[in-house]
């Protein structure tokens, strides 16, 4: 699949939030048809630089007060020089800042009317050769007037989709003031990405800027093309593992990819997931799953808390401190200050890796591990506690052991599971 | 109790051992399941169980002893044998491959923990007291049902994909980049054998060191059965059923489903070539391997 990019058209409103410059791959400034002036342009083209959007220039029918939403009736000359001389305020302001600008994307009416007629699409494409060169990829319709003018001037032409339009059955927009015409619902939104992301009809994705909840659904739509880019890595025939976006609950992400008609089972670690599958049934859609998670955090407070007694006596424990420049007593406030949580569970049954430590007594893992750790040792490796459930070998550095407990249950699994709090408490004696 | 078989003498580990009990990697439990799956389900269907139910693995000499009614024993998936109520029965070392099963009618009725009735000896749990057997005990038998006479079919099939000689087939992958062309031509270019130092967490390679990328993130990483690590000293390791659920070291490439018995029949010393195949090759592979089952493919009922 062929990477498929981000567009949102800016630099249009007061207010923009500076979210959506970090969300989009590419950034459609108005440059003064149907709004923005050479302040707002200046804004948006330094703000590109700032996230490393590439920024393109969004001409439109000379209409401030419609804000280019009605099609006026301009000769093709005087189309052409209009987007002329808009596209080349922005790049005069561009050269200023040393920010290149490589793309150009009609706005509102000009890309409906231009896309429906020859004549007005030459102009419309002569007037951006004019002020950008033939250097710029034209983002339009699939299909129309601009493409086939595009070509013919020997630019770069992107295929553009909305992420955030209803379509109808043929699959042509519906007409905005009708129901359905926007999306604000996110998960028809993302659907909407992911069908047009991965249908080979489309090479960039619009979000408006001006949409309510612009930039939820933009994060959402960017996530979702983000994660569409690192496909699933089969792990031989009968597994795949995939990215963990950033942010997503890691239980309801296990949850959700059991969920999969032909996975067996999912294991989250830290920054991935894997399924397990018979070779010759295997998921359809894993990768898409996790992109279809809600990215905003779950509250965590109803989740378990399991509290741990621990005799601080584990051999590496003057290491530790040694290493923090701390004393022992400190290590072990610290240790026992946090409340942890299960990031993943692995290794050996019932253990679980819990952060995050605190940074100040962070300690690197053994170079070479010993050949056999007690069970029911506490340990830290880098940002990383746990306790190991059985005797067995292991490189974490030991500081304790815990008392009356047991960290794997054959009748039920692992005591701790992923998602679950956890705290560690002195014991002496 | 009304029927067991006793084991009356060994030489060598012998475990119960069965399909393993997937569907609990995330409680940080492998998936387990006979070193030589399509040994184990041959054997089964020679005595009329259930492909994967519960026999011994054995990798040394073992005798029994029939208790309570007669029992019908298969090796290997080789016709059944009758052992007579408190007749005692013999059965050698494994000679061709590095185990052998030995399935009874009935099955070992051994308690079904998290799924499955196999031994994890990692975490003492499964088959009979979580360990490896011991002369005396007694293990009970289930019903019995119907012994299949194994067809010439079968056997040829059999020994077919437990072929000593055949390459062991890989997907390259997920992590080869991190180990670069020189490495990935070793690996498929030489002749490895199998290490005496290999259980079934992980089976040992000896042969040219390959290249290792690096040395992992150290963060843990999800893995699976017949993962081909690559340790700093570039000995590579082939994950085993018992192996750790998750490591930090990266992945060169991953034996294929169907050549999970191939790996596991060998003996140490055994050459290894490995070969690599797509993944539409390794799932034909698969369909109409020996070792494949529908029961095995359902999804595991036991959840929690």
């Amino acid at each position: 699949m062929t990477r498929c990019l981000l567009n949102i058209d800016l630099g249009e409103l007061p207010g923009e939030d500076e979210q959506l410059y970090a969300l989009a791959h590419l950034a459609n400034i108005a440059c003064g048809g149907h709004a923005g002036d050479a302040d707002s342009m200046r804004r948006a083209l330094e703000l590109c630089e700032r996230h490393g959007t590439l920024a393109g220039a969004h001409p439109s029918y000379a209409d401030r007060e419609g804000f280019g939403r009605k099609a006026q009736n301009v000769s093709p000359e005087v189309l052409r020089a209009q987007v002329a001389e808009q596209c080349g305020q922005l790049v005069a302001l561009a050269r200023e800042r040393g920010v290149p600008v490589r793309h150009a994307k009609p706005h509102g009416a000009l890309y409906h009317a231009a896309n429906a007629s020859p004549v007005l699409a030459r102009a419309v494409v002569d007037g951006v050769v004019e002020a950008l060169g033939t250097e710029v990829t034209f983002v339009g319709p699939g299909t129309g007037a601009l493409r086939e003018a595009a070509r013919a001037a020997g630019l770069g032409y992107a295929r553009e989709g909305f992420a955030d339009r209803g379509t109808l059955p043929d699959g042509s927009l519906i007409p905005r003031g009708q129901p359905g015409a926007v999306l604000t619902d996110v998960a028809r939104a993302r659907e909407n990405t992911v069908r047009l992301a991965t249908g080979g009809a489309v090479d960039t994705l619009c979000v408006h800027g001006d949409t309510p909840g612009a930039v939820t659904l933009a994060r959402e739509v960017r996530a979702m093309l983000d994660a569409l880019e690192r496909p699933p890595e089969p792990l031989g025939d009968s597994a795949l593992r995939l990215t963990l976006p950033e942010g997503v609950d890691r239980r309801q992400a296990r949850e959700a990819l059991c969920a999969l008609p032909g996975v067996q089972d999912a294991v989250i670690t830290e920054a991935h997931a894997c399924v397990y599958f018979d070779p010759v049934t295997p998921p359809e859609d894993a990768g898409l799953v996790l992109t279809r998670l809600r990215v905003t955090p779950v509250s965590v407070s109803e989740r378990p808390l399991i509290r741990i007694r621990v005799r601080y006596d584990g051999e590496d424990l003057p290491k530790v401190a040694a290493h923090a420049g701390l004393s022992v007593d400190e290590v072990v406030r610290r240790h026992t200050a946090r409340e942890y949580t299960v990031r993943c569970v692995g290794f050996l049954p019932g253990f679980a890796y819990l952060g995050e430590v605190d940074p100040s007594i962070a300690c690197p893992r053994l170079p070479t591990p010993r050949t056999r750790v007690p069970a029911l040792a506490v340990g830290i490796a880098g940002e990383r506690t746990g306790v190991y459930p059985f005797a067995s070998p292991g490189g974490w550095n030991l500081v304790g052991t815990a008392l009356d407990f047991t960290a794997f249950d054959p009748t039920r699994g692992a005591v701790m599971q992923l998602g679950d709090r956890v705290r560690f408490e002195r014991e002496d004696g | 109790m009304t029927a067991w078989v006793e084991v009356t003498g060994l030489n060598a580990p012998v475990t119960v051992q069965d399909g393993g009990r997937p569907g609990h990697m995330h409680h940080g439990v492998p998936p387990g399941g006979a070193w030589v799956p399509e040994l184990l389900a041959a054997s089964n269907r020679a005595v009329g169980n259930a492909l994967y139910a519960a026999a011994l693995e054995a990798h040394g000499r073992l005798e029994l002893r029939a208790h309570g009614r007669d029992v019908r024993v298969s090796v290997d998936g080789a016709a059944a044998q009758l052992l007579a109520d408190g007749a005692t029965l013999t059965v050698p070392a494994p000679t061709r491959y590095a185990v052998r099963y030995v399935a009874v009618d009935g099955a070992l009725s051994v308690p079904v923990v998290l799924g499955g009735r196999g031994t994890l000896w990692v975490a003492r749990l499964g088959g009979w007291e979580g360990r490896p057997l011991r002369t005396g005990d007694r293990l009970p038998l289930g019903a019995p049902g119907t012994p299949q006479e194994p067809s010439d079919v079968d056997l040829a099939r059999l020994a077919q994909a437990l072929d000593p000689a055949a390459p062991l087939r890989v997907l390259l992958g997920p992590d080869t980049a991190r180990f670069g062309d020189a490495a990935v031509a070793v690996l498929l270019d030489s002749t490895f054998t199998v290490s005496p130092a290999s259980d079934r967490v992980g089976q040992r390679l000896d042969g040219p060191p390959v290249p290792h990328g690096d040395e992992g993130a150290g963060t843990s990483r999800p893995m699976v059965r017949g993962a081909l690590q690559v340790t700093l000293s570039g000995a590579p390791i082939l994950l085993g059923p018992d192996h750790p659920t998750t490591g930090g070291y990266p992945l060169i490439a991953a034996l294929i489903r169907a050549d999970w018995g191939r790996l596991g029949a060998r003996r140490p010393g055994t050459p290894v070539r490995f070969l690599a195949v797509s993944l539409e090759d390794a799932r034909d592979a698969w369909r109409t391997h020996p070792a494949r089952s529908v029961e095995a493919t359902s999804k595991p009922s036991g959840r929690y």
